[in-house]
């Protein structure tokens, strides 16, 4: 009798366990699922030596993936990143050195991109999920660099490129917290340097309900 | 479930606080509106040119207002504004000639004037549907009629340094042609003390970036 009490408490423990892993391994998730992310990024290149090379704190992307195969998703990320940066008492050159302004100058970027992504997972049964992809797309900008009463602002739209990695750890069966880092390229034919900056963003992934 | 819910919900105001500007970054003080600009109006002037050594310097600023304006106290002495563009030139390496009579064997004529204009504006709340006010995010104007107006002004000014091209002189009843020009701008406010450090402060600012000027 104490045999079989013992047998019994032995498999309602590894059912129950069995339970726990699949409950936890079955929503993270190569289905279909949305993201929202707080993004900092850091200029590099031309855009950090010509414009603004102080890191951004402010953006936000949401971002939503449809499996297509057990291990890869396609899907769109829209995202927004304000870059800002004080020069106090900075000479300006313009014209090719036939003018220059003087003064305290801010500059401001606005960026707004919008793409289409694609995204590999290396794994099928685990909890943890690392996963690469690149997202190809549109941007569009706002270009602000005011000096007194003076403001130059150039509105333009560039060609989008940003390849990408990440992880996702679960946290119950709907949602799990993402990490991962994009490089953006965003090429521009006709403005002076293209904009290329790396993100890092934490985000919260959830599948539908 | 509603607990996640609620989660997003607070994500999303979070997120609304934290993006709420898009220009995180804006002029504060009265400094970050000053700005001096320069510039080389006749680019196929030569500034290199060895023959250029001497200028004459207009006796007077001429003091540019709004029409109709009765108040054209500018607050500033006017001579140490002519002072400290006499200096300049003489430290790039100038030799002035300060009699009126020979001012035609002037290479460079120099003239300085002084600008204050008003710029008024009105800003609106309430009433049906109106804009909400300068320069940014407003009341909507949903609520209350009449609207209540306010209006004020912001009181900017200028000092403008010009060089003219004094060897285009003899050539009388024409216009001489201006070679070089810098523009100091910024609010007019602050002390008196305030607005002539600035103001002197702008003049050397619009040689110290001309190199090209120096001898």
């Amino acid at each position: 009798m104490k045999k079989i009490l013992v047998f019994l408490a032995i498999i309602t423990f590894s059912i129950s366990v069995n339970a726990q892993t699949n409950r936890i391994k079955v929503p993270n998730f190569r289905v279909n699922n949305f993201r929202v992310n707080y993004d900092v990024a850091v200029p590099f290149g031309n855009m950090s030596n010509d414009f603004i090379n102080k890191m951004s704190w402010r953006g936000v992307s949401i971002e939503n993936r449809w499996s297509v195969k057990p291990q890869i998703s396609v899907g769109f990320l829209l995202g927004w990143q304000v870059f800002a940066q004080r020069f106090d008492n900075y000479t300006q050159d313009l014209n090719n050195g036939n003018a220059a302004i003087y003064g305290n100058q801010i500059r401001t970027i606005n960026t707004f991109p919008i793409q289409g992504t694609v995204h590999y997972t290396f794994v099928k049964n685990l909890d943890i999920l690392p996963w690469v992809g690149m997202g190809i797309g549109t941007a569009h900008s706002n270009q602000v660099l005011q000096v007194g009463f003076y403001e130059v602002q150039k509105k333009f739209m560039s060609f989008s490129i940003t390849p990408q990695a990440g992880i996702d750890l679960p946290v119950n069966k709907v949602t799990a917290i993402s990490f991962s880092t994009r490089y953006n390229f965003f090429l521009h034919s006709n403005q002076p340097f293209n904009y290329s900056f790396m993100v890092f963003s934490v985000g919260i992934k959830n599948m539908y309900f | 479930m509603k607990e996640l819910s609620n989660l997003l919900k607070g994500i999303t105001f979070a997120a609304i606080l934290l993006f709420s500007s898009c220009f995180p970054l804006e002029p504060e003080f009265v400094s970050d509106f000053d700005a001096v600009f320069t510039e080389i109006s006749d680019p196929d002037f030569d500034f290199n040119n060895p023959a250029i050594n001497t200028y004459y310097l207009a006796d007077t600023v001429i003091v540019l207002t709004d029409p109709g304006t009765s108040n054209t106290d500018l607050e500033i002495d006017l001579r140490l504004v002519l002072d400290r563009v006499r200096s300049n030139m003489n430290q790039a390496g100038y030799t002035e000639i300060s009699d009126s009579n020979l001012a035609i064997q002037a290479d460079y004529l120099v003239l300085v004037s002084v600008n204050r204009s008003d710029n008024y504006f009105s800003t609106w709340w309430g009433g049906w549907g109106g804009w909400g006010g300068w320069g940014g995010w407003g009341w909507g104007g949903c609520c209350f009629f009449p609207p209540q107006v306010s209006t004020s002004n912001i009181r900017t000014a200028a000092i403008i340094v010009e060089l003219l091209d004094g060897k285009a002189l003899p050539q009388q009843n024409e216009v001489i042609p201006e070679v070089w020009y810098g523009v100091g701008s910024g609010l007019f406010r602050g002390s008196n003390t305030n607005l002539t450090n600035r103001t002197l402060g702008a003049i050397d600012q619009m040689f110290v970036q001309s190199p090209y000027l120096t001898r």
